[in-house]
Protein backbone atom coordinates (compact mmCIF):
# COMPACT_ATOMS: atom_id res chain seq x y z
CA UNK A 1 0.00 0.00 0.00
CA UNK A 2 2.56 2.81 0.62
CA UNK A 3 4.87 1.53 -2.50
CA UNK A 4 1.72 2.31 -3.72
CA UNK A 5 1.60 5.90 -2.49
CA UNK A 6 4.85 6.32 -3.86
CA UNK A 7 4.61 5.49 -7.11
CA UNK A 8 1.05 7.78 -7.53
CA UNK A 9 2.63 10.80 -6.12
CA UNK A 10 6.04 10.40 -8.15
CA UNK A 11 3.59 10.06 -11.68
CA UNK A 12 1.28 12.94 -9.98
CA UNK A 13 4.37 14.72 -10.34
CA UNK A 14 6.01 13.93 -13.13
CA UNK A 15 2.10 14.99 -14.93
CA UNK A 16 1.96 18.29 -13.74
CA UNK A 17 5.61 19.09 -14.60
CA UNK A 18 4.83 18.03 -17.87
CA UNK A 19 7.75 15.93 -18.84
CA UNK A 20 7.69 14.23 -21.84
CA UNK A 21 11.21 12.92 -22.07
CA UNK A 22 14.31 11.95 -20.21
CA UNK A 23 16.55 12.86 -18.13
CA UNK A 24 14.09 14.16 -15.67
CA UNK A 25 15.32 17.27 -14.22
CA UNK A 26 15.31 16.40 -10.53
CA UNK A 27 16.48 19.31 -9.27
CA UNK A 28 14.30 21.49 -11.17
CA UNK A 29 11.58 19.39 -9.63
CA UNK A 30 12.94 20.04 -6.30
CA UNK A 31 13.35 23.49 -6.26
CA UNK A 32 9.86 23.52 -7.50
CA UNK A 33 8.68 21.87 -4.41
CA UNK A 34 10.25 24.66 -2.14
CA UNK A 35 13.66 22.96 -1.36
CA UNK A 36 16.62 25.05 -1.41
CA UNK A 37 19.25 22.50 -2.81
CA UNK A 38 23.36 22.75 -1.43
CA UNK A 39 26.07 20.85 -3.03
CA UNK A 40 28.98 19.65 -0.12
CA UNK A 41 31.82 17.36 -0.59
CA UNK A 42 32.12 14.94 2.03
CA UNK A 43 35.25 12.99 2.77
CA UNK A 44 34.75 10.77 5.99
CA UNK A 45 34.21 7.22 6.90
CA UNK A 46 30.35 7.76 7.08
CA UNK A 47 28.93 7.35 3.65
CA UNK A 48 26.17 9.76 3.93
CA UNK A 49 24.78 10.57 0.46
CA UNK A 50 22.24 13.16 1.26
CA UNK A 51 20.04 15.12 4.40
CA UNK A 52 16.61 16.94 4.28
CA UNK A 53 16.31 19.55 6.81
CA UNK A 54 12.45 20.26 6.96
CA UNK A 55 11.09 23.11 9.23
CA UNK A 56 8.54 26.21 9.23
CA UNK A 57 10.89 27.96 7.66
CA UNK A 58 13.69 26.19 6.28
CA UNK A 59 13.49 23.54 3.25
CA UNK A 60 17.22 22.22 2.28
CA UNK A 61 18.47 19.23 0.65
CA UNK A 62 21.88 18.54 0.85
CA UNK A 63 23.76 16.32 -1.09
CA UNK A 64 27.14 14.97 -1.14
CA UNK A 65 28.70 16.54 -4.00
CA UNK A 66 31.56 13.78 -3.64
CA UNK A 67 29.56 11.29 -5.29
CA UNK A 68 28.90 10.89 -8.68
CA UNK A 69 26.32 12.19 -10.46
CA UNK A 70 24.19 9.79 -10.93
CA UNK A 71 24.20 9.22 -7.66
CA UNK A 72 23.42 12.64 -6.49
CA UNK A 73 20.10 12.41 -8.94
CA UNK A 74 19.31 9.83 -6.94
CA UNK A 75 19.68 11.57 -3.91
CA UNK A 76 17.70 14.76 -4.36
CA UNK A 77 15.04 12.28 -5.94
CA UNK A 78 15.10 10.33 -2.41
CA UNK A 79 14.95 12.82 -0.22
CA UNK A 80 12.45 14.59 -2.54
CA UNK A 81 10.74 11.60 -1.58
CA UNK A 82 10.93 12.51 2.17
CA UNK A 83 9.75 15.89 1.80
CA UNK A 84 7.06 15.06 -0.61
CA UNK A 85 6.23 11.72 1.22
CA UNK A 86 6.69 11.94 4.85
CA UNK A 87 6.34 16.10 4.76
CA UNK A 88 2.60 16.55 6.54
CA UNK A 89 3.46 15.73 10.12
CA UNK A 90 6.19 18.66 10.44
CA UNK A 91 3.50 21.07 9.63
CA UNK A 92 1.70 20.09 11.87
CA UNK A 93 4.22 19.45 14.24
CA UNK A 94 6.02 22.41 13.80
CA UNK A 95 8.87 20.09 14.57
CA UNK A 96 12.14 19.89 12.55
CA UNK A 97 13.20 16.56 11.16
CA UNK A 98 16.37 15.34 9.03
CA UNK A 99 16.61 12.23 6.93
CA UNK A 100 19.98 11.31 6.07
CA UNK A 101 20.58 8.85 3.17
CA UNK A 102 23.39 6.59 4.03
CA UNK A 103 24.25 2.93 3.72
CA UNK A 104 21.17 2.04 6.14
CA UNK A 105 18.54 3.43 3.44
CA UNK A 106 20.57 1.98 0.86
CA UNK A 107 19.94 -0.81 2.55
CA UNK A 108 16.14 0.01 3.04
CA UNK A 109 15.94 -0.73 6.47
CA UNK A 110 13.07 1.58 7.57
CA UNK A 111 9.77 1.95 5.62
CA UNK A 112 10.35 5.92 5.27
CA UNK A 113 13.30 4.66 3.56
CA UNK A 114 11.83 1.90 1.38
CA UNK A 115 8.98 4.63 0.43
CA UNK A 116 11.70 7.38 -0.62
CA UNK A 117 14.17 4.88 -2.43
CA UNK A 118 10.77 3.51 -4.44
CA UNK A 119 9.65 7.18 -5.19
CA UNK A 120 13.24 8.06 -6.48
CA UNK A 121 13.04 5.09 -8.63
CA UNK A 122 9.79 6.31 -9.91
CA UNK A 123 10.37 9.70 -10.41
CA UNK A 124 13.73 9.21 -11.99
CA UNK A 125 12.43 6.67 -14.66
CA UNK A 126 8.94 6.77 -14.80
CA UNK A 127 7.16 3.68 -16.04
CA UNK A 128 5.63 5.72 -19.36
CA UNK A 129 9.00 7.41 -20.69
CA UNK A 130 11.01 3.71 -20.14
CA UNK A 131 8.52 2.43 -22.37
CA UNK A 132 8.55 5.40 -24.33
CA UNK A 133 12.37 5.15 -24.61
CA UNK A 134 12.85 1.37 -25.23
CA UNK A 135 9.69 1.61 -27.95
CA UNK A 136 12.71 4.20 -29.83
CA UNK A 137 15.28 1.68 -29.16
CA UNK A 138 13.96 -1.47 -30.40
CA UNK A 139 12.95 0.62 -33.79
CA UNK A 140 15.98 2.09 -33.95
CA UNK A 141 18.90 -0.50 -32.91
CA UNK A 142 18.97 -3.82 -32.04
CA UNK A 143 19.64 -3.58 -28.85
CA UNK A 144 17.00 -6.43 -27.36
CA UNK A 145 19.75 -8.57 -28.02
CA UNK A 146 22.40 -7.13 -25.94
CA UNK A 147 21.50 -6.48 -22.45
CA UNK A 148 24.09 -5.08 -21.08
CA UNK A 149 24.08 -2.46 -23.78
CA UNK A 150 20.17 -1.75 -23.45
CA UNK A 151 20.53 -0.90 -19.85
CA UNK A 152 23.67 1.17 -20.64
CA UNK A 153 21.61 2.99 -23.31
CA UNK A 154 18.47 3.57 -20.84
CA UNK A 155 20.75 4.75 -18.11
CA UNK A 156 22.77 7.10 -19.71
CA UNK A 157 19.05 8.52 -21.17
CA UNK A 158 17.95 8.76 -17.54
CA UNK A 159 21.11 9.75 -16.34
CA UNK A 160 21.09 7.15 -13.64
CA UNK A 161 23.33 4.68 -12.45
CA UNK A 162 23.58 1.06 -14.83
CA UNK A 163 22.55 -0.53 -11.37
CA UNK A 164 19.40 1.97 -10.97
CA UNK A 165 18.60 0.99 -14.50
CA UNK A 166 18.81 -2.57 -14.03
CA UNK A 167 17.01 -2.58 -10.84
CA UNK A 168 14.58 -0.97 -11.92
CA UNK A 169 13.87 -2.75 -15.73
CA UNK A 170 13.40 -5.80 -13.34
CA UNK A 171 10.97 -4.27 -10.83
CA UNK A 172 8.88 -3.89 -13.68
CA UNK A 173 9.07 -7.01 -15.33
CA UNK A 174 11.08 -5.49 -18.67
CA UNK A 175 13.74 -7.62 -18.43
CA UNK A 176 12.62 -10.43 -17.12
CA UNK A 177 12.14 -11.98 -20.62
CA UNK A 178 16.18 -11.04 -21.46
CA UNK B 1 29.85 34.25 8.79
CA UNK B 2 32.23 31.78 11.27
CA UNK B 3 31.46 28.62 13.02
CA UNK B 4 32.67 29.04 16.43
CA UNK B 5 34.48 26.53 17.83
CA UNK B 6 32.54 25.94 20.93
CA UNK B 7 31.91 22.93 23.18
CA UNK B 8 28.45 21.53 22.80
CA UNK B 9 27.48 21.28 26.31
CA UNK B 10 24.50 19.26 25.45
CA UNK B 11 26.55 16.41 23.83
CA UNK B 12 29.54 16.84 26.92
CA UNK B 13 26.40 16.22 29.40
CA UNK B 14 25.05 13.35 27.13
CA UNK B 15 28.40 11.77 26.85
CA UNK B 16 29.36 11.95 30.32
CA UNK B 17 25.93 10.35 31.49
CA UNK B 18 26.39 7.23 28.93
CA UNK B 19 30.40 7.01 30.74
CA UNK B 20 28.57 7.14 34.21
CA UNK B 21 26.35 4.76 33.44
CA UNK B 22 28.78 2.54 32.07
CA UNK B 23 30.64 2.53 34.96
CA UNK B 24 27.77 2.37 37.75
CA UNK B 25 27.08 -0.96 35.88
CA UNK B 26 30.51 -2.14 35.99
CA UNK B 27 30.22 -1.38 39.57
CA UNK B 28 27.44 -3.64 39.82
CA UNK B 29 25.26 -1.04 41.22
CA UNK B 30 21.57 0.30 40.40
CA UNK B 31 21.05 3.67 39.43
CA UNK B 32 18.96 3.34 42.75
CA UNK B 33 22.12 2.21 45.13
CA UNK B 34 24.39 4.81 43.33
CA UNK B 35 21.95 7.10 44.23
CA UNK B 36 21.64 6.06 47.64
CA UNK B 37 25.62 6.37 48.36
CA UNK B 38 26.09 10.03 46.70
CA UNK B 39 22.87 11.21 48.58
CA UNK B 40 21.00 12.07 45.54
CA UNK B 41 17.44 11.07 44.55
CA UNK B 42 16.95 7.77 41.64
CA UNK B 43 15.64 10.37 39.61
CA UNK B 44 19.01 12.61 40.00
CA UNK B 45 20.80 9.59 38.82
CA UNK B 46 18.35 8.72 35.98
CA UNK B 47 18.55 12.50 34.52
CA UNK B 48 22.29 12.64 34.93
CA UNK B 49 22.66 9.58 33.15
CA UNK B 50 20.86 10.88 30.32
CA UNK B 51 22.02 14.16 30.10
CA UNK B 52 19.63 15.81 31.56
CA UNK B 53 20.63 17.27 35.00
CA UNK B 54 24.34 18.97 34.86
CA UNK B 55 26.41 18.08 37.97
CA UNK B 56 28.16 20.66 40.13
CA UNK B 57 32.21 19.97 39.57
CA UNK B 58 32.95 18.10 42.97
CA UNK B 59 30.24 15.68 42.25
CA UNK B 60 33.13 14.11 40.02
CA UNK B 61 35.31 13.10 42.57
CA UNK B 62 32.26 11.90 44.86
CA UNK B 63 31.32 9.54 42.02
CA UNK B 64 34.50 8.38 41.10
CA UNK B 65 35.40 7.38 44.49
CA UNK B 66 31.94 5.70 45.27
CA UNK B 67 32.53 3.84 41.96
CA UNK B 68 36.15 3.33 42.50
CA UNK B 69 37.51 5.01 39.69
CA UNK B 70 39.81 8.25 38.36
CA UNK B 71 37.79 11.15 38.35
CA UNK B 72 39.22 11.25 34.81
CA UNK B 73 37.76 8.10 33.69
CA UNK B 74 34.37 10.05 33.95
CA UNK B 75 35.47 12.49 31.89
CA UNK B 76 34.36 12.30 27.62
CA UNK B 77 36.94 12.36 24.97
CA UNK B 78 37.72 15.64 24.34
CA UNK B 79 37.85 14.86 20.28
CA UNK B 80 34.26 14.37 20.69
CA UNK B 81 33.03 17.48 22.13
CA UNK B 82 35.10 20.26 20.42
CA UNK B 83 33.58 20.28 16.81
CA UNK B 84 32.44 22.77 14.78
CA UNK B 85 29.15 23.73 16.13
CA UNK B 86 26.63 25.84 14.59
CA UNK B 87 24.70 27.49 17.51
CA UNK B 88 21.17 27.32 16.22
CA UNK B 89 18.72 26.06 17.93
CA UNK B 90 18.07 23.94 14.84
CA UNK B 91 21.28 22.55 14.37
CA UNK B 92 21.24 21.52 17.72
CA UNK B 93 17.47 19.50 17.79
CA UNK B 94 19.11 17.77 14.02
CA UNK B 95 22.44 16.19 16.33
CA UNK B 96 19.62 15.45 18.90
CA UNK B 97 17.53 13.40 16.45
CA UNK B 98 20.62 11.68 15.17
CA UNK B 99 22.95 10.58 17.53
CA UNK B 100 24.92 8.26 15.22
CA UNK B 101 26.29 10.89 13.19
CA UNK B 102 30.23 10.78 13.65
CA UNK B 103 32.22 13.73 13.93
CA UNK B 104 32.46 13.75 9.99
CA UNK B 105 29.30 13.51 9.44
CA UNK B 106 28.50 16.28 12.23
CA UNK B 107 31.10 18.55 10.17
CA UNK B 108 29.29 17.91 6.87
CA UNK B 109 25.25 18.40 8.23
CA UNK B 110 27.01 21.79 9.85
CA UNK B 111 28.70 22.96 6.75
CA UNK B 112 25.54 22.24 4.71
CA UNK B 113 22.83 23.57 7.33
CA UNK B 114 24.85 26.00 8.73
CA UNK B 115 24.65 28.97 5.99
CA UNK B 116 20.78 28.50 6.26
CA UNK B 117 19.78 28.34 9.57
CA UNK B 118 22.01 30.87 10.92
CA UNK B 119 19.52 34.11 12.47
CA UNK B 120 22.29 36.01 14.16
CA UNK B 121 25.67 37.27 12.03
CA UNK B 122 28.97 36.72 13.89
CA UNK B 123 29.81 40.40 14.35
CA UNK B 124 33.23 39.83 14.53
CA UNK B 125 33.79 38.05 10.97
CA UNK B 126 32.14 40.82 9.69
CA UNK B 127 34.56 43.14 10.58
CA UNK B 128 36.03 44.92 7.55
CA UNK B 129 33.53 43.33 5.44
CA UNK B 130 30.71 45.54 6.17
CA UNK B 131 28.45 46.64 2.90
CA UNK B 132 29.34 43.78 0.90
Amino acid sequence: MKMRRAEREANRIIDEMEITSPPVMIEDIAKRHGAKIHYEPFEGDDDISGVLYNDEKNCIIGINSSHSRTRQRFTIAHELGHLVLHNKKFFVDKAVKVSFRDKRSSMAIDNNEIEANQFAAEILMPRTLIEKEIRKLIVKKNYIQNKELFIKELASKFAVSFQSMEFRLNNLGILISL
Amino acid sequence: MIIKIIMNTDLFYREFGKILKRLRVAAGLTQGELAERIGLSRTSVTNIEVGRQKIPIHFLFILSSTLGVDPVQLLPQKEKLSEQYPETKGFSEVLRDNPDLNNAGQNWLSRVLKPYLTEEHDNEDEKGRKGS
